[in-house]
Order: C-alpha cells, then structure tokens, then sequence
C-alpha cells in the first residue's frame, strides 16, 4: 500500500500585524509561506528550523489547530481544508499531538489514569471497564508501570511524564502523531529513552509521525525524511540520510556545521553562518537567505528561487541548484554539489 | 592537586550546599572540591538537579533563601568568599567575578536603555562620568560585535533578538575585565547558528582577556567546543574531573561514556538503529541511593557498588574519577 496519510499544498498561515498610523495598508507576517509536502503511512517526516521559522505554525496548520489562510490539506483521503468543525472533529481522533513540555498541557488535578483516558472518553463510547484495560495496555506500551495509575503527574520525574503524554497521544491508535519537541525539554540521558520509545511504538502501531525539532541529531535518528524550514518557506526536502550526508542549501550546511557535538574534532572546517534570521515583518528580497549565505550570486538579492527537483524525492530551493540559471554547468564545487 | 603551576586562581574545597525546609535538609551538593587556574576554561556538565547552577551561584553567594553553604570554602586568589559581608561581596561582583545566565531577558532590566544599563556597570564599578560610561558602554558593546553599538545604546532589551541580548549580557560581565567569568548555559536559550557565534564569541574574549571561566552547561558537545578542563557531575559529586582531550579520548566513569553515547551526532557515518541509552531516571535529591550514587543505572555495576561510595582516585595525568571500576585497575 503506497497511499498518501497527509498531503498539504501551498498552504499559507498569515498573521496581521497592527495597522501603522495613516495606513490604510494591512501587513502581515507569513509564518508558513506556501509549504507543500507529503507523509506516507509508517513514515516519519521531520521538520527542522530556527526559532521563527514558521516549524511549530506548520505543524498546527496541518491539523488545522490554527486555520490556514490558504492551500490544501488532505487527510487519510480526505480534503479536510473546509471541514466544519463537527466534521473535523471526528477526524481528530486520527491525529494527536505530544508536545514539548508535557507538564504544562496536563490538569494537575487529574491522575495518570484520567489524564490517558480522557482522549478515550472524548472519542469513543468504551465502557469504563474496557477503557481502563485500554489504558493499562498503553501505559505498559510507553514502559510506565500501571500500578502507579492512580498518581498524579507531579510525582513523576519529565522523562516519565513524557511518556504520559506519548501514553496519551497514543490511546485511540491515530494514524498521525505530531512530535512539537518532544524530547528538548529533558535531560540528555532521557532523551535517548524516549527517541528510542517513539521509533519502537512506529514499529508496533504503524503511525505517520511528523517530528517538530531544532535537534538535528534527533531528526536524523528518528526521521525517514526531512524538511529544512527557513523563514516560511522550506528550502531543502529529501531522504534523511541524504540530507545529512550531504546537504545542498548553504543554509542546511549551516545548520548542520553549527551543532556542538560531544566528541573531539580535528581542526574544524565548518562554516559558521553570519547574522541573524531576519525579521519575518520584512523579509529579504529574492532569496530569503542571500543575506546569511556564503555563497550568494548576484540574483539571490531578487529573484527568490523555486524548487529544483533533483529526484529521489530531493528538493532544494537555490539559484545554485536550478538549471535555469547558469546554463547548463554543474553547480560550483564547493556547494557540495551532486550530480543527479 | 593539577599539574599546572602555581595556586590556582578560584579554589571551591570539599564545598557542601542544603537546602533547608520544613526542618528536614536535603543535600545538594557534597562535599564538591573543584580549580580554576587563571585564564582556564573549566566546563561543569550534568543532568538537571545534579547540582551544576548551585555551585555556581553559591560562589558570588546568590543561593536562594531555603538554600545554605552547609560546609566548605570558597577562595578567590586565597581569600576566603565565603564569609565576607554582603558589602565586601558586593564589591567583587561584576568586578572581580561576574556571571551571565542562561536568559538574558529576564537578567535585563526591560524599562532601561541597553546603554543606560552597560554604562550602570563603569558607573558603579570605575566611578566614571555618564558621558565617559556611555563613550564606555559604545565601545564595550562593538567588542562583543554588536552591529552599530551607537545606535544599539538607545534601544531597550526588547528590541534586540535573544544572541543580541546575551552578547549585551556578556559585554556587561565583562565590562570591568573580571579575573573570573561565570556562564551559567550562556547559549541553551539560543538557536544552533547563533550559539556557535557566541561560542566563538567567547573564546575570542576568553584569549584576549585572559579571563578565566567556569562555563555550566548540560550539553557535553558545548562543553567540547569551549573547555580547557570538564567535570562531570552527577547528584551533587563530581564523578569525573579531566582535560577536555583526555575526558573525550578516554572518558572513565560509565555514567560520562554513557553521556558521550547517548546523543545521536547529526554528522555521523553510521546512525545506529537503537540508541544507547541510560537507564532509568535521575534520582531525586533526599532520594539517592546508597553505595555509588550512579549504581541503579550503571551497567558495569556490582555489590561493591551498591553498599559502599567510591573515592576519588587519579587514573591519569590531571584526569580523576569516583568508580570502583577505575579503583580496581589501578
């Protein structure tokens, strides 16, 4: 079965900016600026980005949890794009979400038995007796012992919470599991506990998992395929392991080249990237790169480059890469250019 | 204690810090010894409630009320801080030995210009004139490369993006050219491309200062990139004490190797299918085991282990480690 779970397309999420004085002019800032991508089933697609990026907007997006402005999205089939609110409700159930702090989304009133089961009690009309075998199943699935069921969140330690809000997420078996950093907020020895949880319950349960995250050693290990986000827009798309193996868009390189890692490294020949993500309120003409990018042409100040599908399911989204531009020559070398 | 010449520079000695509430005490940090040698970049990595951010800021004396210095000492080139009056460790803060933290924005006072609030520090700490602490505060901020510090000075907190606002913090700290820096998670807060620009930031000030730094962290890559010497704590103890190269090449107590494996390396040949992991949670303060502290999670563990607390041996030139392990091969 190679059916699509989710496919979004251009889809746009604006937010209004105050109106200046004497302006009659609306502004707006484009947190997701005409994103297109799609997600197999038993697939993992990660979203990776700078604060700013648009990364946690998308993911809301997709699910309609803030309503697009424009595009399409279609689930499990189905154009949810204007479902009404009773219509989308019941497609919730298919899609859940484990955000980064799992403490801050639960009531503290409620114990770990109430807080997985509510999904349940919402959804499903279950009797109380089969929802609680339900929830002893799953607390056994995400390694919590369901004897402390009756606890409350605060007397587990955050990597034990985690797996509560992955208990949660879980329950009603859903076809599509947001990851908003699940694993940012905890301890380094932790962390590893819980990626190896998710890729373990993907094995068992066979959910579409779409994975949220600025930690790009996570992404590369729990991800099938990944998106780099910049300002809106994705600038580069492609099997994980080609992406990092070798990444096309200066800005990926960047990206990559910044992150510390635990180990002594010969001398470095990273590229650490200059300034700032820009202002969202006054994106940078053309490329909305060219100011950071090392290596800039003269059209990356304004023309904005469009996607250039290099096959395999790899995109990037550079003048270096188009064949449009410089005729036909092979990008320059020191692009980490790929010949396809 | 080190090899390195000379006594060093900021000495912490079998320092022990409680927290006290309700009568009970709870101890959080045992009994910690640590040097820092003049100019040296010493990394202090662990888990949350390790005990990483309290011994820091018991150094310039900024625990929290519930929490004590329940034992130890503290010196500064000999002195002792730890009993000096709130006046006398006033006057070394900021000047002598300065801090920055992992929020700048909640550091920053938000109603006063960025200038208004570097050239507070010249002011106060070099008495000098508001129109010579602001030609001051101008130049302190260029250093720390802020992009046209002129104008930078009119703005407020809020108006600058969170690497602006900790590199403000950092030309603060450094402002009267302390003999120490404390950087408690300088750059947890920020994006990856912006840390390692503050990264280098810092070990540029760090070579031409000659300051020394005690740099906090929970990430053992950032502590990689920055450190001269690494402790690794774990429930209040150092576990492992050594130089950056060697703890790498050849780390010793299984709760450090276990670190080192745990985080999957975006750039790596080969991603594993499982990661290696550290079993169990860290415990909780007033809730540790006995024996070594690290002996439910340890994979090597054995009955020693778990009934008696092992000391701190030297396995190497400079590099020391607390495990029953290392104590048997030597």
């Amino acid at each position: 079965m190679h059916t699509k779970l989710l496919e979004v397309t251009n889809l746009v999420r604006r937010f209004e900016l105050p109106k200046r004085l004497f302006s009659k002019q609306q502004r707006y800032i484009h947190a997701v600026d005409g994103v297109s991508f799609s997600l197999g089933r038993a697939e993992t697609l990660g979203i990776v980005g700078e604060s700013g990026c648009g990364k946690t907007t998308l993911s809301r997006a997709m699910l309609r949890l803030v309503e697009p402005d424009a595009g399409k999205i279609v689930f499990r089939g189905r154009d949810i794009t204007h479902l009404s609110k009773e219509e989308l409700r019941a497609e919730r159930r298919h899609m859940q979400i484990v955000f980064q702090d799992p403490f801050g989304s639960f009531n503290p009133r409620m114990t770990v038995r109430q807080l997985i089961d509510e999904p349940l009690s919402v959804h499903t009309s279950d009797d109380a007796a089969t929802r609680l075998e339900k929830v002893r199943d799953v607390m056994a699935s995400v390694g919590l012992d369901p004897r402390l069921s009756e606890r409350h969140p605060h007397e587990f330690s955050g990597g034990q919470r985690q797996r509560i809000g992955i208990a949660r997420a879980l329950i009603l078996r859903p076809d599509l599991i947001i990851g908003d950093e699940p694993v940012s907020a905890l301890d380094v020895s932790i962390r590893a506990q819980i990626l190896n949880l998710m890729k373990q319950l993907q094995a068992e349960f066979g959910a579409s998992y779409v994975m949220v995250s600025h930690d790009l050693g996570a992404i590369r290990f729990i991800c099938h395929r990944v998106a780099v986000m910049y300002l809106g827009r994705v600038v580069e798309e492609g099997l994980t392991e080609d992406v990092f193996r070798e990444p096309l868009h200066p800005y990926t390189k960047g990206l990559i080249d910044a992150v510390p890692l635990p180990r002594l490294r010969p001398e470095r020949t990273r590229q650490l990237l200059v300034g700032e993500m820009p202002s969202p309120i006054n994106p940078p003409t053309g490329c909305h790169f060219h100011p950071r990018c090392p290596v800039a042409l003269k059209q990356c100040r304004t023309v904005a480059p469009g996607f250039t599908d290099l096959g395999g399911g790899r995109r990037v989204t550079c003048h270096l890469y188009a064949p449009t531009n410089g005729g036909h020559e092979p990008p320059p070398a020191e692009a980490g250019a790929k010949s396809s | 204690m080190t090899m390195n010449a000379g006594p060093p520079l900021l000495e912490i000695d079998r320092l022990s810090i409680d927290a006290v509430s309700a009568g009970r005490q709870v101890r959080l940090v045992d009994e910690v010894s640590l040097n820092l040698q003049a100019g040296q970049v010493l990394g202090l990595v662990g888990e949350s409630g390790c005990g990483k951010s309290l011994l820091s800021y018991s150094i310039l004396r900024l625990l929290e009320p519930g929490l004590r210095i329940a034992g130890g000492n503290i010196r500064l080139e000999g002195k002792s801080l730890t009993d000096l009056s709130e006046r006398k460790i006033r006057a070394i803060r900021g000047n002598e030995i300065s801090m920055i933290f992992q929020e700048p924005l909640t550091a920053l006072n938000p109603v006063f210009t960025v200038g208004d609030q570097v050239a507070e520090v010249f002011r106060t700490h070099r008495g000098m004139s508001k129109a010579e602490a602001r030609r001051k505060a101008v130049d302190a901020l260029a250093e720390v490369g802020v992009p046209s510090p002129e104008i930078r000075v009119t703005q407020y907190p809020a108006d600058l993006s969170g690497g602006m606002r900790q590199r403000v913090m950092i030309a603060m700290a450094l402002a009267c050219r302390p003999k120490v820096l404390i950087a408690d998670e300088p750059t947890t807060a920020l994006d990856a491309t912006i840390q390692a620009q503050i990264l280098e930031l810092m070990r540029g000030l760090q070579r031409n200062f000659g300051t020394a730094i005690i740099f906090i962290s929970h990430d053992l890559g950032v502590v990689a990139e920055v450190a001269d010497r690494v402790a690794v704590l774990y429930c209040g103890r150092v576990v492992e004490e050594a130089p950056v190269a060697e703890l790498f090449q050849n780390p010793r107590h299984p709760y450090t190797r276990g670190l080192m494996r745990a985080v999957p390396q975006p750039d790596a040949e080969v991603m594993p299918a499982i990661l290696h992991e550290i079993k169990g949670n860290v415990p909780r303060p007033g809730h540790l085991p006995g024996g070594c502290r690290f002996h439910p999670r340890c994979p090597i563990a054995r009955d020693i282990c778990t009934t008696s607390d092992p000391q701190r041996i030297k396995v190497g030139a400079d590099h020391h480690v607390a495990c029953w392990e290392a104590t048997d091969a030597h």
